[in-house]
């Protein structure tokens, strides 16, 4: 067993609206794998036919070596999920939700039930009903991350949860990483999936359209370079191939700028006598936004 | 201001009931028409007008069931004893459902938050979920009133039984505003205001079937509705008692409102358990959990029902040994055996297919649990979805069984209670039970609709809607034969009286185990929605 999670060409259409359209994700053993799209990509989807309750309509998927279809059952044991959001059981106290789905696990880890019910200030005797939605998810959160299993599906894990609990949050998956487990973490959260994970899939319209580690994103985007020269910049150096985002402003020129580019943008920069320059390996929120900004998105959601 | 945004929300509250509310609408309204249709027919001389009124105001049971005998010589009077007490009674139970659903149950989801996020007076959402109230109150009563007249029954009377039901419903969207101010759960206010109307009812039997108690009708909403006295002297008082109950309580709701926070109460919910106790260690101890409850108040009810239902048998018998049309409808509903046989095979089979409701919320509750994403979680953990389909299932189907057993019990010591002989028990408990086949038959279905997709989940009420209406209007519109087929129940055997047919009930039980089957295999197959 190579790979945590596997599919390819995974295909499902909810009536006329195609959620998912030939998804390839590859996930490896032991990484925090980042899942960024923004909502109704198919991130959702995708993690439940992962989870086995939707089915694909055309597609391989492989979860921990098994059909997750077909196996269900049996992988669920090795597997723990938390919803983006869910109406739990309102007569159920918080405690008795993380017993009972700990138990249908196949047992919880005691001492890390106590120590995260500690960690995430949750009182386990009030009735779901009366939670708010930020103790709703810290009470799913506590049933996965108490579980001994291999993986964690967790689909926007943290919506709900003020900022202390969004750092308590990042500490128990850096822990579980350091554990061996596999994460994927389903976000549209920026920092959370620069903060955490070893790689990023970007889901666009029911596709993968990047994947790999943060480096390579950043090398595939480029960095933002901002040049201040001695003459006026012309416009033709943003027609420059790999040039995107461009302004000039007089003396004054910012833009995108792909890796393989760099040299010739600099170049005739350098032309022009160059004043000052900085050049900055762009932020996650960047490569994520040039899949989105630069080409009409086709999907709908 | 408060009142900024109602019609919004009214406008979207009653889009919101489009289905229902109309439905039971038109029930309530059918019932009484029906029964005002069939009065000449059932009692067509005078001296059997005469019989009646006798033996009914003589009787304490029969007061205590349906209502104080003022006037049974006319189709009005009749019709206002018959159905007005337990029609006002259904109306104020609809009125304090669809106020709590409206108020508390949409604060509970957080969908008020949402709402109140927007523009609106501070009590827009509570006005407008009573308006909704008044809306479907004045419906049921504005009908009802129409139906009589067009019979060509008195315009005052008609109008004072509309009324009535009108008024009823004010009152109780009234308690619903209260309690769903009061309790922070949808379903602790449920049980509060249906509180407020049993206690209604059961002050107004009392009342009503005890002279020196019978000031106790004076407590009760129900009671006021009762002593408008609808084709009887028309009389406008009590009318104030309900209005002025309406304004008390409505305020009392309102001020409640202002001050408290969203989404608290003012009972706050008791705190749980740290721990899951032992026994809560898997799916099926799960759907115990949340499907005993329920059941257990279902039991209750039907023990009552049966009791009250056994108790006014031989009453009314005594009114009926001389009124041959009346017996020809007993017979068309429950058969041709001795007279007591063919009263209790008639009315088993119309509180049999009201039970069914039981088994019908039980597949709703498993249809909540996707629809609230608790079903993809559960389903996240090994447990497998024929597992999780059983646990639920299997609550409807033990649960009609053992219901039966409760109705069975309830009319045995009701008619024993009234003098009858006591070795009918075990007779009448069998009869119930032979009703379960046909209940199983309905429950495969729904338990079908909810393993073939997720957006059958209203087919299972339309079909309880359907036998209900059958059993219980069938027979008065004589309905033909293949339109009455449709409903299992009637395919079954008057009992108690006649053999049991054995095969009848067998090819029941097999058609519901293949429609479970089936339902397992589909609901296997397809996409879980979270």
């Amino acid at each position: 067993m190579s790979k945590a999670i596997w599919t390819d060409g995974l295909t499902k259409s909810f009536g006329a609206i195609r959620a998912l359209d030939a998804l390839d994700l590859s996930v490896e053993l032991g990484e925090v794998h980042g899942f960024l799209g923004p909502n109704g990509a198919g991130k959702s989807t995708t993690l439940r036919v992962l989870l086995g309750t939707v089915r694909a309509d055309a597609g391989m998927a492989r979860v921990l070596d098994g059909d997750p279809w077909r196996d269900a059952a049996s992988l669920h044991r090795r597997l723990a999920y938390v919803p983006g959001d869910v109406d739990l059981w309102p007569g159920l106290s918080g405690g008795e939700v993380i017993d009972l789905l700990g138990r249908l696990r196949g047992g919880l880890n005691e001492a890390r039930r106590a120590e995260l019910l500690d960690r995430f200030e949750l009182d386990p005797r009030k009735k779901a009903g009366t939670y708010s939605k930020g103790n709703r998810q810290k009470v799913v959160l506590v049933a996965a991350l108490a579980a001994d299993v291999e993986l964690l599906l967790l689909d926007e894990p943290t919506s709900g949860l003020d900022p202390l609990m969004e750092r308590i949050f990042q500490e128990c998956v850096m822990e579980a990483a350091s554990q061996g487990r596999t994460v994927l973490l389903s976000s549209h959260i920026m920092s959370e999936v620069e903060q955490l994970c070893d790689s990023v899939s970007i889901i666009r319209a029911g596709r993968v359209v990047e994947t790999g580690s943060l480096e390579h994103l950043r090398h595939l985007t480029g960095s933002r370079v901002m040049a201040t020269v001695q003459q006026d910049v012309p416009d033709s150096l943003l027609a420059v191939p790999g040039v995107q985002g461009g302004t000039v402003d007089g003396r004054r020129f910012s833009a995108q700028v792909d890796a393989a580019h760099l040299g010739e943008v600099l170049e005739r920069l350098t032309a022009l006598g160059v004043t000052a320059l900085t050049s900055t390996p762009p932020s996650l929120e960047e490569i994520f936004l040039s899949h989105y900004h630069h080409e009409p998105v086709d999907g709908h959601s | 201001m408060g009142r900024t945004g109602i019609g919004v929300l009214l406008r979207a509250a009653l889009r919101r009931d489009r289905v229902v509310l109309p439905i039971v609408v038109l029930l309530l309204v059918l019932e009484t028409v029906a029964n005002a249709g069939l009065y000449s027919s059932l009692y067509p001389t005078a001296a059997d007008r005469a019989r009646l009124t006798t033996a009914s105001a003589s009787n304490a049971a029969m007061r205590a069931l349906y209502g104080p005998v003022f006037d049974l010589s006319t189709a009005g009077g009749f019709t206002a004893w018959r159905v007005g007490g337990f029609v006002a009674t259904c109306v104020g139970l609809m009125a304090m459902l669809l106020v709590i659903r409206h108020t508390r149950a949409d604060e509970e989801t957080g969908r008020t938050e949402l709402i109140r996020s927007q523009p609106l007076g501070r009590h827009a959402v509570l006005a407008s979920a009573l308006l909704t109230c008044a809306v479907g109150g004045l419906a049921v009563g504005v009908l009802a009133a129409i139906g009589l007249i067009v019979l060509g029954l008195p315009v005052g009377g008609s109008l004072t039984l509309g009324a009535g039901f009108t008024l009823t419903a004010l009152v109780f969207a009234g308690v619903g505003g209260v309690a769903a101010q009061l309790a922070e759960r949808a379903r602790t206010a449920r049980a509060l205001a249906g509180s407020v109307l049993g206690l209604s009812y059961i002050a107004r039997a009392v009342g009503d079937s005890s002279t020196p108690l019978h000031w106790c009708s004076w407590l009760s909403p129900i009671g006021w509705a009762e002593r408008l006295r609808p084709f009887a002297g028309d009389r406008v008082g009590p009318a104030a008692l309900s209005i002025a109950a309406t304004i008390v309580l409505v305020l009392a709701a309102a001020l409640l409102e202002s001050r408290r926070d969203l989404g608290a109460g003012m009972y706050p919910a008791r705190a749980g358990r740290p721990r899951a106790s032992r026994a809560l260690n898997g799916i099926a101890p799960l759907a115990a959990r949340l499907q005993w409850a329920p059941l257990t108040w279902w039991a209750g009810g039907l023990l009552i029902t049966g009791f009250a239902t056994g108790s006014i048998a031989s009453g009314l018998l005594e009114t009926l040994r001389d009124t041959p049309s009346a017996l020809t409808l007993l017979q068309r509903m429950g058969g041709r055996g001795a007279l007591v046989d063919t009263y209790f095979a008639a009315v088993i089979p119309t509180i049999a297919v009201v039970a069914l409701a039981q088994g019908v919320a039980v597949i709703a509750r498993l249809s909540t649990e996707e629809s609230t994403g608790r079903a993809e979680l559960l389903l996240s953990t090994p447990v497998n979805r024929r597992a999780m389909l059983a646990a639920h299932v299997g609550w409807a189907l033990l649960g009609a069984v053992l219901l039966m057993v409760a109705l069975g019990l309830g009319l045995g010591l009701g008619y024993t209670a009234a003098g009858g002989p006591l070795d009918q028990l075990i007779g009448l408990i069998g009869a119930c039970l032979a009703q379960v086949p046909a209940m199983w038959v309905v429950i495969a279905a729904g338990a079908g609709c909810l393993g073939l997709s997720a957006r059958l989940a209203p087919v299972p009420w339309a079909l309880l809607v359907g036998c209900v209406a059958l059993a219980w209007l069938g027979p008065l519109l004589r309905l033909p034969g293949a339109v009455m087929g449709l409903s299992p129940f009637s395919h079954l055997t008057d009992l108690p009286g006649s053999q049991v047919a054995w095969t009848v009930l067998s090819a029941c039980a097999a058609l519901a185990g293949v429609g479970l089957a089936a339902a397992a295999v589909a609901y296997r197959r397809r996409d879980i929605s979270g």
